[in-house]
This record gives C-alpha cells, structure tokens and sequence, in this order.
C-alpha cells in the first residue's frame, strides 16, 4: 500500500457536517482516520458551516470539533464585508489561529481594496494568512487587491484546469501568493509550476472530504521533485507560512 | 518501456492528443510519455478530436504511434456534421493508418448519441468488432450513461466504454445501472471528481471486470488518476483488471 515517504501536512480540510450535503466524514475521528490512512501527519481545518452562514459560529463549531487535538490545526472563516475586525482579532487571538478563510462570491461581496482594506493592517501586522479559493474571487480583483497590499499573505485554494490560464500569470505578477494544489490536475502541472515560480509558493492540500486523500500524495511521490522540494510541498512550506 | 512499478500491464483507455493550452494542455508528446513512465502507464489509448477534419486528427495520431509505437494505441475520430464522410474515413483509419478503436464526444459536437447521425459509425464498428469510447456524463441529454444501454443491445459486437463513467456521483449511479442492463458496457474512470470510495462503488456496482483505467492525459495528469486506484481499498486482483486487464481483453492485446 502506497504511504508518502515524507511528513505531510494538509493544508485544505474541513471538518463538520454541511447543510447541502452528506459528507464522507464529517467528526474529528472520521476525518483524521481518513487523513491517517493516507499517512497524514497534520491537517489545517476549517468549519463549512462558516462559509455559508455565520462565521463566528462556524468558528465555534469548528473549535468545538477540533476538542484541542493537536492533529488538527484550526482556521477560521472570515466574512470581510460584514464581520467586525476588532471581535474577528480578539477571536483569532484566543484560539491561537494563524489563518483566516474567505469566501467573497459566497457571501456576495467582491475582492477589492475597499472590502479589503479595513482587514489590511491587521492581517500584515499578525502575520495572518488569507485562503481564498479560487472559485470566490475573480482573478483581477485578486491581482489589484493584493497589488494594493503586497505584504499580504494570501493563497490561492482550489484552482481547477479551467482556472489555468488566470492563475499563472497571476502566480508570476504576485511574488507572496501561494497555491493549494490540491485540486490542479493539469499534466505535469507540479513539475510546471516548480519551474515556473520555484517549489516555495506551493502547499498540498486535499480538500477532503470532498476528494479522496491519497491520489495526489500518490501524484506528488511520482513527480520529478527533489526530496527537498517534495517535503517543502507537502509539509516545511505550510509550516512557515503558518508560523509554526 | 514495461512498466516495473505494477504487477500487470497498466492501460490508459483515454488519453488525447494535441493541445488545449487554456487548460494546461500542452500537447508535448515527449511529455505526455514522461507522465507515462512516472506512473508505471505502458500503453494509453490516443485520439485527436479538435479539429473539424477528422483526417487531419486521425493522421496526427497515426504519426505519433509511429513514433512511440510500443506507448500509444490510435483510435479514430469522425465527424457527426460530416456523415457521408464517416464509413470511408473509418475504413482508412482503421485499415490504412492502423487505428484500433473510435472516440467520439457527442455534447462537444453538439449531436446526441441517440442521433441517426451517428449509424454509419456505430455499424462499421459493429461490423469490424471496434470499441467505442465516448464521452458519457450524468443528466446530460446528449451522453447521459442510460442512452448507451440501449445503443449496447443495438451494436453487441462493439465494446461500448463510457468515458469518465458518467462524470460524478450522480452519473456514476446511473453508468453502474446501464452497464448491469448489458454485458459489453464498461466504465472508465478519468475526472476531476474524485470523490472518496468512487473507485470501490464503480467496482462494487459494475463488477471489477467492468471497470477501466483512464487519465484523460493530457489534459488531467496520469498519475492522479492511476493514484484513484493505487490508493482504493480494492483487492490486488482488482486493481490489476481495472488498471490494465480489462482493457487488453478489449483491446485483443495479449494478458498475463
């Protein structure tokens, strides 16, 4: 049975169950039986009940699901138009969390400087990473918003083949954004990549319980990468970029 | 090259040739060979189905298993807005280029599988005992996996083998029930979609003798779609007809 050969540290999981769907594990042990069967070593989570309806109770729920297990690293949502930065900080700080998700298409406000900008401050001034999945935002709101805040940490989550053609150059014009790789399929899109922008900028992530975990573990251990690139990929760059 | 990673011949039944380059497809044959070796794929099944002349993609497929004849399988393409171009251009893929199957894409070319259209080509096959590969997906009126049963029961000398086994969840459920209807219905796997357990219920569903290895190359990367089987909880045996056995026996290609 395959087993990656390098730590691995997941950086697109949620955890909980969500209002439009059955999902294939949706507790603590359910999850992580799934993220250890494929030799997980630690997974950054996130809450969908945040995404799609009130963050801060998703953020409870999700803190509530996690139960300290020092497996699961924690991630709230954010919603940027609506939520108060103050109460989000005060939050962010009492849980230890070192990323923040947004959802702009969802909760129906755009990616720009002026949605962005009262969250600026705080976010560089933390440290605190920003996801965005790809499928949120549009692609010129990411380059003008994150050209306006260039010491912004921010990563792009899920982009597809369909999203090929805009995430390239976007990965070129943008030197601090990062990717999750976990749903570009794209023929030797890692190797690509790698050879585009260096391995630094690119985190795996599996985003289970949506997708199964160990196809692209499986793909990334057959990859020409250098050990040094595929443990950066799969564990060292989250790491750093989380703080940890 | 024989792949040294899998206990069994490891084939692709949908791999494309040319490029798509909005999408990441860079139609590097070189490449697409490389993303074969790195997962232990011997053999992948190409088609053209870009350009408007089928001659012209099923002469591009023709040189490029001339140039890694031991690698590529060519199957043919042809036309729906062309149909009086069907039976000659399949007796010249198959019998002056060498090509050993059709792909067709019904949604792409905008004419259901259900069009009469479609007859010239289903009866050479039927005639010649040629797979077919098609494009299937779930609640789609032009390739929606139930429409093939019937086809299957029409044209039972051709090996009838739903690409993408329907597309996800849904069509997964309606390509296991199309296929259970009728022995010469196979499903194979390649998309995006890849769901937790999708492996073990196309399996579960349609019997391990049903169910085919594919990756969609270029467009999706081998190794990912190969890893949906590597890392399923199948029995070895499984994994070996669903990999490779069932296509050879498709194929008339010698087994172990």
């Amino acid at each position: 049975m395959f087993q990656p050969k390098v730590p691995v540290f997941d950086g697109h999981v949620s955890l909980g169950r969500k209002h439009q769907q059955r999902v294939a594990a949706a507790d603590r042990e359910e999850v992580w039986a799934a993220l250890a069967a494929a030799g997980t070593s630690r997974a950054l989570v996130y809450d969908p009940h945040g995404v799609t309806f009130e963050s801060f109770e998703g953020n409870r729920r999700l803190l509530e699901g996690i139960a300290d297990d020092p497996r699961f690293v924690p991630q709230f949502v954010v919603n940027l138009a609506v939520d108060d930065v103050n109460a989000m900080a005060a939050a962010v700080r009492a849980a230890g969390v070192r990323s923040l998700r947004a959802c702009p298409k969802t909760n129906l406000y755009p990616f720009t400087p002026w949605v962005v900008g009262p969250w600026a401050e705080w976010l560089v001034g933390e440290g605190i990473g920003l996801w965005l999945p790809m499928e949120e935002v549009d692609p010129r709101d990411v380059y003008d918003t994150l050209s306006a805040f260039p010491r912004l940490k921010a990563v792009l989550v899920g982009a597809h083949y369909s999203h090929h053609a805009s995430l390239w150059p976007l990965l070129k014009a943008l030197p601090h954004l990062y990717m999750d790789l976990s749903r570009y399929d794209v023929i030797r899109g890692v190797e690509r990549l790698v050879a585009h922008i260096g391995p630094e900028r690119l985190l795996y992530g599996s985003h289970y319980p949506e997708l199964a975990v160990g196809p692209y573990l499986y793909y990334l251990h057959h990859a020409d990468l250098s050990e040094e690139a595929l443990r950066a990929i799969c564990y060292d760059n989250l790491a750093g970029l989380l703080g940890m | 090259m024989k792949n040294t990673t899998h206990n069994g011949p490891v084939i692709d039944f949908h791999a494309h040739l040319g490029s798509w380059p909005q999408y990441g497809m860079d139609g590097d044959l070189a490449g697409m060979i490389r993303a074969m070796d790195l997962a232990g794929v011997d053999r992948s099944c190409i088609f053209n189905i870009f350009y408007g002349d089928a001659r012209r993609g099923n002469e591009a497929v023709a040189r490029a298993v001339a140039q890694y004849p031991d690698r590529f399988i060519g199957f043919a393409f042809v036309t729906p807005h062309y149909p009086e171009e069907m039976r000659p251009e399949l007796g010249r893929a198959v019998d002056t280029l060498g090509l050993k199957g059709l792909k067709i894409y019904p949604p792409y070319f905008n004419r259901p599988v259900t069009d009469e259209v479609w007859a010239p080509a289903f009866e050479f096959c039927q005639e010649r005992g040629l797979p077919i590969l098609s494009h299937s997906w779930g609640g789609d009126a032009y390739c929606r996996p139930t429409l093939f049963a019937e086809l299957a029961e029409r044209y039972p000398a051709v090996s009838w083998v739903l690409g993408h086994a329907g597309g996800g969840p849904e069509g997964w459920e309606e390509a296991i029930e199309a296929a259970r209807r009728v022995p010469n219905l196979f499903l194979e796997i390649c998309g995006s979609a890849r769901t937790p357990g999708s492996i073990e219920r196309l399996v579960e569903g349609a019997g391990e003798d049903r169910v085919l290895f594919g990756s969609d190359n270029p467009l999706l990367d081998p190794r990912i779609q190969l890893g949906r089987i590597i890392t399923s909880t199948l029995s070895e045996s499984a994994k070996r007809q669903v990999m490779g056995g069932n296509a050879a026996r498709i194929l008339g290609l010698p087994t172990p």
